[in-house]
């Protein structure tokens, strides 16, 4: 089931709601319905595979108990053990099929033997409860959390249905405490409403029709120079708006049901470099391998070349957790290089306040364009071809053509609101109102009034275009 | 600083209360759904789950509003495309299809988009030699487009057409195979009109008074055909016409598509004789048997219902001669010449076609989507004239003609009469 779905939002959603705060008041209770309600929710989309994450909740149930009451040696052995576990089955449904068809290419000049592949079909969200469940682990050893006693807590860890399928990825420790305790105050169940109003809007109304820019551009053989580069930007805000709107969406209802998710996304293209993208863009993702591979093999405290090592280990990983393909491979080896020449001769630092900070802020923006366009395209290829146009390098490719007339005519007002909503324009707009006016009771209520009214306009013109059938995929339920 | 306390936000209410509220009134719906797509689809679940979506969606309560608000949104985003239709800078709403990688056409149907239009040539040639067989004199009407011209001003930069190069080229074809033909682009232009003037905004049809301008077209043109003169010219004047407005009481499929705010509305007129008349109509598939006057024998006035909400499913163009009919057949009760017409129908013939039939002895309606139970149609008929509508030529597409052709070698050939059996 998608957030973005009539389903959701008339039918799952409300009846969850009434369960939670109508039928149960105690907290294990809650805990077991939100569980049960996040089981249906996987089933629904995944009729079969719900009995995989249910093995995948038990095995690290057990798991987790044998790390708490293990010595010091077998402690590191049960928590390999547990890892390796996780891994296997993420191998086994997302990369098995990439891995024998390479052992395939490689042995077929050489020996008449050929492996076949199990084909499995991906699990949807395997990568993010697989990343949760291994977080869960890692925490527990290093005593940064206590133990889960039920086998409840950890499934609605594993498995909320709020982040079970694109995330945030939430590290244990971050919500042990609440699968405990936890409190629901209003004013934070409205910003819960707030932000889940916004994130569907984000999908519905910026990232669906930017979708459209993008089929157009990147379907298209030889594209202008401009229709090119216009497919690559819609492309970039499309894939923000989806996934930090699928992010807003997840934190919005984990406020409602008391849980406090962490931030996935803070304006990714404001990012003076690429380190600071980073640190913006899918942000759970990146503390994952932070603190889960990076800082484990030394980080950055150790020597330039093997600090350079490490970030290559950290980003051909992140670049394999996205898709087993080459094309992802190639992405994370982009940023790898990005980065490692960043930390090399220690940009950030260096440019700040000079008159190069702007452009290697444009260099920086360009870069992730490209990036963008390595990860949405068909394949390698195709995404070296985009570029190739981009760049003007196609023969017979026109600067501008009708396409990119048609395209800014029809979305032009959409374009500009995706690049507007992008920078915090808005959010400090809206931040300079409620502090000007905070003394006056009369103006914060009316003011209040007015958000109350502009986010119910938003949530039903975004569900008027799920009712218009609108084209409706979110791109991060192919990790 | 003094600090004043918390605002409160009603938001959460509105907000839990609402989706509560919506989703219980869907809930038989949702149940509906949820059954009929584990009877359809019992043997796919995830097939099945995204059946329970979409039925979820068509039938949900209040789901017009939702088109009304969708397009008074798009209209805010400047988006000249909604839904498949597109917005004219006039306010007129076409069809957008796309012809090949990134080229938008603005047309209503994808064959009047082929440059080449050797597939429409050779339906219309097949049809013309089969009847020259008995004799029968065939003639093909070019209706006219809703963009007089493939530059016309309303197009914005950025889109085109070429639905009028295309008909100029079919017309050249059709001419240089002997096929007589009716240009009614022309004719509309000879009298200085627009095709929005014989449109509706929100339809891909003429309107009423539109068909009724075209049949004064092809009652000249059955004449000149026919070397006869049995259209009544005195029937060419409004002025013998009741004219009754339902003022913004029609919303096309184009308007349903994308709302009220973004299509708006038309008017629909309902032009019936002043004058006595008395037909016999049949139109079998739709258990329609009526004889009288022209309005009771050819109206339902069922699809005037001058309801909003009914806008969105009844569609007052079915009035004249009711909508999905297979064969209509209208016979003059008064006629004073016993010309039997037939026309390769679509549903731009209807209106036109009851108003042809005040000249006419007879005036059948067939289509030929079925092209053994149209030539069983035409044989038991037996017209004295074949009018064949451009957009009635490509009904079975090319494609569909080539499997028959396939599967039955030379099917025109097999079911041209033989020599000695005429």
């Amino acid at each position: 089931m998608v957030f973005s779905s009539m389903t959701f939002l008339f039918v799952f959603f409300p009846l969850v709601l009434v369960g939670y705060f109508g039928i149960f008041q105690k907290n294990t209770h809650r805990n077991l319905f939100l569980l049960i309600a996040s089981l249906i929710f996987y089933a629904w989309g995944e009729p079969y595979y719900v009995a995989l994450m249910i093995v995948s909740i038990c095995l690290n149930f057990r798991i987790g108990l044998m790390i708490d009451t293990a010595t010091d040696l077998t402690r590191k052995y049960t928590l390999a053990a547990g890892i390796f576990l996780n891994l296997f089955f993420l191998f086994l449904f997302k990369y098995e099929g990439f891995f024998v068809r390479q052992f395939n290419s490689l042995v077929e000049y050489r020996v008449p033997m050929r492996i076949e592949s199990l084909n499995l079909p991906l699990p949807i969200g395997i990568s993010f409860f697989t990343f949760q469940a291994i977080s869960y682990l890692v925490d527990l050893y290093r005593k940064q959390a206590p133990v889960q006693k039920t086998v409840t807590g950890l499934g609605l860890y594993i498995a909320f249905f709020p982040q079970l399928i694109a995330g945030p990825i939430v590290q244990y420790s971050t919500i042990a405490q609440e699968l405990e305790h936890r409190t629901i105050k209003y004013d934070e169940f409205t910003q819960g409403v707030k932000r889940f109003i916004q994130g569907l809007a984000k999908k519905m109304i910026l990232a669906n029709q930017l979708a459209l820019v993008v089929e157009e551009s990147f379907s298209a053989t030889t594209p202008s120079v401009t229709f090119a580069w216009l497919g690559a930007i819609a492309f970039s805000l499309q894939i923000y708006y989806d996934f930090s709107g699928y992010s807003d969406m997840a934190i919005g209802m984990g406020l409602m049901f008391g849980f406090h998710f962490p931030e996935n996304f803070n304006y990714s293209f404001i990012a003076n470099t690429i380190t600071d993208f980073w640190r913006r863009h899918h942000m759970s993702l990146s503390r994952w391998f932070r603190d889960y591979v990076f800082f484990p093999l030394g980080g950055s405290r150790v020597s330039k070349p093997r600090m350079v090592l490490n970030l290559l280990v950290v980003w051909l990983l992140t670049g394999f957790w996205h898709g087993a393909s080459y094309q992802f491979i190639a992405w994370g080896l982009f940023f790898f290089v990005l980065l490692s020449f960043e930390k090399t001769f220690d940009i950030p630092t260096r440019i700040k306040k000079t008159p190069l900070a702007i452009p290697y802020h444009v260099f920086t923006l360009i870069m992730i364009i490209f990036s963008m366009v390595l990860f949405g395209e068909y394949t390698f290829l195709s995404a070296a071809d985009h570029i190739h146009s981009m760049l003007g390098l196609k023969p017979n490719a026109p600067m501008v053509d009708l396409s990119t007339i048609r395209i800014l005519n029809n979305d032009g007002i959409v374009l500009l609101l995706g690049c507007i909503f992008a920078t915090p324009v808005i959010e400090r707009l809206s931040c300079a109102i409620r502090t000007k006016y905070q003394e006056n009771h009369l103006a914060s209520s009316g003011y209040e009034h007015f958000c109350t009214a502009y986010h119910l306009v938003l949530f039903y013109v975004s569900v008027s275009y799920l009712v218009m059938g609108a084209h409706n995929p979110f791109l991060y339920f192919n990790f | 600083m003094k600090q004043n306390k918390p605002v409160f936000s009603t938001l959460p209410i509105l907000f839990v209360s609402s989706t509560l509220f919506i989703g219980l009134l869907n809930l038989t719906n949702f149940l509906n759904g949820y059954r009929d797509a584990n009877i359809e689809i019992p043997y796919n679940k995830q097939q099945a789950l995204a059946s329970i979506e979409t039925k979820y969606t068509d039938n949900f309560i209040g789901k017009t509003n939702y088109v009304d608000l969708n397009g008074a949104f798009s209209l805010f985003l400047g988006r000249k495309e909604l839904n498949e239709r597109f917005l004219l800078e006039n306010d007129f709403l076409t069809n957008t299809l796309i012809g090949g990688p990134s080229t938008y056409f603005l047309s209503y149907h994808d064959y009047w988009t082929y440059t080449d239009q050797t597939a429409s040539i050779q339906n219309v040639k097949n049809l013309h030699d089969y009847l020259a067989l008995y004799g029968i004199p065939y003639a093909f009407l070019q209706t006219p487009h809703l963009l007089t011209t493939d530059d016309d001003p309303t197009i914005p930069a950025g889109y085109s057409t070429s639905v009028n190069d295309n008909s100029d080229r079919l017309l050249a074809g059709v001419a240089e195979n002997g096929i007589p033909s009716l240009d009614m682009r022309a004719s509309l232009q000879e009298q200085g009109l627009n095709s929005f003037d014989i449109f509706f905004k929100t339809d891909h049809h003429w309107t009423i008074e539109g068909a009724f301008w075209a049949h004064i077209q092809v009652a000249e043109y059955i004449d000149d055909l026919m070397g006869t003169s049995y259209a009544n010219p005195d029937y060419y004047d409004l002025a013998n016409y009741n004219i009754e407005i339902y003022e913004n009481s029609f919303m096309g499929p184009s308007g349903s598509r994308t709302g009220i705010y973004y299509a708006g509305i038309d008017d629909f007129s309902v032009i019936t004789p002043n004058f006595d008349t008395e037909f016999q109509v049949e139109i079998p598939n739709r258990d329609w048997y009526r004889t009288g006057p022209f309005d009771h024998a050819m109206l339902d006035y069922s699809y005037l219902e001058n309801d909003i909400n009914n806008m969105y499913k009844q569609d007052a163009y079915c009035t004249y001669l009711l909508p999905n009919t297979e064969y209509v057949k209208l016979v003059n009760l008064q006629a004073t010449n016993d010309l039997k017409v037939l026309l390769v129908k679509d549903s731009f013939s209807m209106p036109m076609a009851a108003f042809l039939s005040l000249h006419f002895a007879e005036v059948h309606l067939c289509q030929q989507n079925d092209h053994e139970e149209f030539l069983r149609t035409l044989h038991e008929i037996e017209p004295d004239v074949v009018l064949q509508m451009r957009t009635a030529v490509d009904r079975m597409s090319p494609q569909a003609l080539a499997d028959l052709e396939a599967n039955q070698p030379s099917y025109w050939s097999q079911v041209q009469p033989n020599s000695d059996n005429p």
